[in-house]
């Protein structure tokens, strides 16, 4: 009937977690700490030795993007992730969950609700590192111009793409273990942790390929695919000197035997797939289960 | 006409049977006490037809089907705990339920007024007595003025006070003309408010039907003399005496429904005893409630 609107369940889902202190601290810290983080860098990060361009280029389109990127990228995991982690396992221990499915939600109109959150916060924080990444680099660029800003065109999709994917595997982690300290501790413990021993199984099974093409599938485990979206950019650097050494048939191609970057159209469609994956055992697990 | 059909449910936690192939319907306009000791499966049901719990095997279908997956939006309910957004006042998780189901312009003043709550309509949930979180899930239920409230052990866990608020508004609401369906351990309460009762232990549904129907036509015997040894042995040799309990001070009888009661304090005299306590009562749903749980 009426509720399945996304639009009318995320209006609900606003209503029920404007007021609650531990999502609003997330949210705005994580907001804040865009602007914050790109400027502190300036300081902390004294000019890079050469052959490396100077600090500059963090404040500058298009590179701007770049670092920004990487920055949010650290900020959408852990904030906004952790947002979206509150707003399903609080559900849990308030109870309000099953409440909700008494009150007359379906479960696919919960679903739906916070699936919406998700889509809406990956979207908001878009938003944010876009102004972000327009103000600051407008005010450290000296001639600036509207192709100039948005030379780097492709961060945007990328950086929602990222957001997405983290966010929906947020969604994911909290939904199957519903207590907000265990959601919170695995989905931290998968990323600095789990991920690395599931990349050094992939790796087992990538050794038997040739090498080094079969490294290269090591790096397809999901938060490595989201966050190479938007990776470190001297990495890219280095990336593209070794393309360099390699296309002028150097011997020394850098020390990496292999590409330490996903490319970006196969991280962007591995993250299309984890995000669906994601999503679709989102919905599993909520589907059938007792409330 | 049914406003719910149950039928064949059963339900599994591990090896613990919670319902075994129960199949119960509910009446329009009744008013249903579900009763049954504690981990009997009145909860587990009310869970199921609810949504909240999936049912190993059986189906359950309210109002004929016709309003589908959003047949709860006709439904008010409290299951267990009085549920809400703690950081949040009365105004706004009512204000919330009301989006939830979908309803334009609440009547949220009525119903805090109900439930004696507008004084503290702009406090956090977290701050309510337990009396008072229960008095606003009782305003959450009625928003909407549902055809059907469940009400789940309404006055569980409060004071003699709050049990006594509780019960007016409970009476008000069965009086409204609502389908209501209640569990509750109070069977005193059930007695008076419920038209109809259901009676679960281990998940299998024992009887059920209007409340005249349950109780049977037997009276009850109070009766003590100075003599009470002579008494009790006088007692069981009549015919008409089904059974005999000593309950200190008196013993209690259930007498067979066609013996005309008004003849016994002649016949107790005329054998002898001189009766000092004397009163006759129907059977009540607790003792009936005691006699088939005990089977």
């Amino acid at each position: 009937m009426h509720l399945s609107n996304p639009l009318t369940l995320l209006k609900i889902e606003i209503e029920k977690f404007r007021s609650y202190t531990v999502i609003q601290f997330l949210f705005w810290v994580g907001i804040l700490l865009f602007p914050i983080v790109l400027l502190a860098a300036q300081g902390m990060v004294n000019d890079l030795p050469p052959p490396l361009p100077g600090t500059s280029i963090m404040y500058e389109f298009p590179t701007i993007w770049d670092y920004m990127g990487y920055m949010g990228n650290w900020l959408v995991w852990f904030f906004f992730g952790c947002v979206i982690i509150f707003t399903i396992t609080s559900e849990v221990t308030f109870r309000t969950e099953r409440q909700n499915i008494i009150n007359g939600y379906t479960r696919k109109d919960y679903f739906i609700a916070k699936l919406a959150n998700v889509v809406a916060l990956s979207t908001l924080a878009t938003v944010v590192y876009v102004l972000t990444v327009v103000i600051v680099g407008s005010i450290y660029t000296d001639d600036v111009y509207l192709s100039l800003i948005f030379d780097n065109n492709w961060a945007i999709p990328r950086f929602f793409l990222m957001s997405l994917g983290y966010l929906s595997f947020a969604a994911l982690v909290a939904t199957v273990f519903r207590k907000n300290g265990l959601a919170v501790f695995f989905y931290m413990a998968y990323a600095l942790v789990f991920e690395y021993i599931l990349r050094g199984l992939y790796m087992g099974l990538c050794f038997k390929m040739d090498w080094p093409d079969g490294m290269q599938f090591s790096f397809w485990t999901p938060l490595n695919a989201m966050e190479d979206n938007m990776p470190f950019p001297l990495l890219k650097l280095q990336q593209f000197a070794q393309q360099v050494a390699s296309d002028a048939g150097s011997a020394d191609d850098g020390p990496f035997k292999f590409r330490v970057l996903l490319d970006a159209g196969t991280s962007a469609i591995l993250s299309i797939v984890y995000i669906g994956l994601f999503i679709f055992l989102t919905f599993r697990s909520f589907a059938k289960r007792d409330v | 006409m049914p406003v719910l059909t149950i039928r064949n449910l059963t339900k599994t936690y591990g090896s613990v049977t919670a319902l075994n192939n129960l199949s119960l319907d509910i009446e329009q306009g009744t008013i249903t006490g579900l009763l049954g000791p504690n981990g009997s499966g009145k909860t587990t049901t009310l869970g199921i037809i609810l949504g909240i719990l999936a049912p190993d095997t059986g189906s359950y279908e309210w109002f004929d089907g016709q309003y589908g997956d959003y047949a709860r939006l006709q439904i008010g309910s409290i299951l267990e705990t009085p549920n809400f957004y703690p950081y949040l006042d009365a105004d706004r998780n009512l204000g919330i339920i009301s989006k939830i189901r979908n309803i334009k312009d609440p009547d949220i003043d009525g119903l805090l007024s109900l439930v004696n709550l507008e004084g503290r309509r702009n406090s956090k949930f977290r701050t309510y007595s337990l009396g008072m979180k229960q008095r606003l899930a009782i305003a959450a239920t009625l928003i909407g003025d549902p055809q059907v409230v469940i009400f789940d052990e309404p006055t569980n866990g409060l004071d003699p006070q709050g049990i006594a608020e509780v019960r007016k508004i409970l009476k008000r609401v069965a009086d409204s003309g609502k389908t209501v369906i209640m569990a509750s351990h109070i069977l005193d309460e059930v007695e008076k408010i419920c038209s109809h009762v259901a009676i679960i232990k281990y998940g299998n549904l024992l009887a059920d039907g209007p409340i005249g129907s349950i109780l049977n036509d037997d009276k009850l015997l109070e009766v003590a003399s100075t003599e009470m040894r002579q008494l009790k042995q006088w007692l069981e040799s009549l015919d008409f005496i089904k059974t005999i309990s000593d309950q200190g001070a008196y013993l209690e009888c259930t007498v067979s429904s066609g013996y005309p009661l008004g003849q016994f304090n002649r016949q107790a005299f005329d054998a002898g005893h001189e009766l000092t306590h004397l009163v006759t009562r129907k059977q009540r749903l607790e003792e009936e409630f005691l006699q088939i749980t005990s089977n």
